[in-house]
């Protein structure tokens, strides 16, 4: 049974403690909704910039450069940016279960309302335009870019397995031009059938064979795409100090 | 000040509200609920009468400084609940040890009400069972024990289960559910 005195014993503990005020509550609701909004929000535009990498990936020509559909899929899947939207989603998910009546939805309700309404701000914010900002600003910012953020950018940045990205900056003559590769930072002179045309600053992609040091012989000849703009921008072909790090080239 | 009788036709609710004008009517907070949550406490916990009662000066302590949490979508009793039963937690978690059942602490009315609950088939009488229940929901796991202690124990109903241990109603019916069938299966392989 309960002491005799509890309820003095409690009075006398309860005298020097204060009703905590209610904009104490408040405020933390709102910081808790804050952030799950704010995440909620990341997690959206990554799902613009994934929409915006896979609606302009290349898929008509994939089996020209020899993959399989699968092995294309798996190369240029946008992984760092559905980890990034994995990643905000599980914030949006704890904030959730914080919020003062989270508890009431199970995990099944949340995860996929959480992927709703990411995919529905996403598409919007895909339509507004910032999946290929950002792609643009993080291809012009990031070192890292074609490596993690845009693989399929790193894709077409492998010489010696026949595929190439670049800006041209030189023709030399119908059967010839010089490249500058985005990836590597190298100038490459290409070899190529005299009856494709070859335009000045325009970014292409290649694939054909390395037959030297800087020599490629060009068999498809494409335009480079909507996808790594930034990047192109970034090494636009001029002042390129061939086969040296680039970082300060603007 | 109102008085006495006055207090007792209010609800929860309307009490709380008063007690933000003028916490002096915290008391009858306390005396509509400590005893209720002393049981509580103690079938949720092996701790003494002592440790029960500390537990429970925290509770009100907490109770009361909260009050300006507490979300009138909620029964307070729920709400109070949910304090008492995080209160435990967090003592065990501090003292790093595991809630055990120590005594059901159930009238035979409750008792009959289980024992159909769990339909037992085995011949056994109710003091038996009591004995028997205790065994085996001291060798359930706590997310089991405490669901069946607040809807057979406590009385409490889903939704005030899922408000109390804040997990969805739904995970709530399935705990219950296979709480019961464990509990069944334990009873059923025990010797009498």
């Amino acid at each position: 049974m309960l002491n005799e005195k509890f309820d003095q014993e409690l009075l006398g503990k309860i005298k020097d403690k204060k009703i905590i005020p209610r904009w104490h509550f408040l405020f933390k609701d709102c910081f808790v909704w804050f952030f799950g909004i704010l995440s909620l929000i990341f997690g959206s535009l990554s799902f613009s910039v994934i929409f915006y990498l896979v609606k302009h990936n290349e898929w008509d020509v994939y089996s020209q450069i020899g993959e399989s559909f699968s092995s294309f899929v798996f190369l240029v899947l946008p992984y760092f940016w559905i980890l990034f939207l994995v990643f905000f989603m599980i914030i949006v998910y704890f904030n959730m279960k914080n919020t003062k009546k989270g508890y009431r939805y199970p995990l099944h309700v949340i995860v996929f309302m959480n992927i709703m309404v990411s995919m529905l701000f996403g598409v919007l914010f895909f339509y507004i335009g910032f999946g290929q900002a950002i792609d643009d600003a993080l291809g012009e910012r990031v070192p890292f870019y074609s490596e993690v953020i845009n693989r399929r950018m790193n894709f077409w940045c492998q010489a010696e397995k026949g595929k190439l990205v670049g800006t041209v900056i030189e023709i030399k003559n119908e059967n010839s031009f010089v490249l500058i590769d985005v990836c590597h930072k190298k100038e490459w002179i290409i070899e190529h059938d005299a009856s494709v045309k070859i335009k000045i600053e325009k970014p292409i992609r290649l694939t054909g064979e390395m037959i030297a040091d800087d020599i490629f012989k060009a068999e498809i000849i494409l335009p480079a795409g909507r996808l790594g703009r930034g990047l192109f921008r970034k090494y636009n072909g001029r002042n390129f100090n061939n086969g040296k790090d680039c970082e300060n080239i603007k | 000040m109102l008085s006495i009788e006055d207090l007792n036709k209010k609800t929860d609710n309307e009490i709380v509200e008063l007690v933000l004008e003028n916490s002096g009517y915290f008391l009858h907070i306390v005396e509509r609920y400590k005893f209720k949550l002393f049981v509580y406490i103690r079938r949720i916990s092996n701790m003494s009468a002592e440790d029960a009662e500390d537990i429970l000066q925290d509770v009100f302590i907490k109770v009361y400084q909260n009050l300006n949490d507490f979300d009138n979508d909620l029964k307070f009793s729920s709400w109070i609940y949910r304090i008492t039963h995080n209160t435990v937690i967090d003592n065990f978690r501090k003292l790093k040890a595991r809630p055990q059942i120590f005594d059901l602490d159930m009238d035979d009315d409750r008792i009959k009400v289980l024992a159909n609950e769990f339909d037992i088939e085995k011949e056994i009488d109710e003091k038996q069972f009591k004995e028997v229940l205790n065994k085996v929901l001291s060798k359930l796991d706590v997310k089991f024990k405490e669901v069946i202690i607040l809807k057979f124990l406590e009385e409490k109903d889903y939704k005030e289960i899922s408000d109390i241990i804040k997990i969805p109603q739904g995970t709530v019916a399935s705990r219950i559910s296979k709480a019961k069938k464990l509990l069944k299966k334990e009873l059923e392989n025990i010797e009498i």
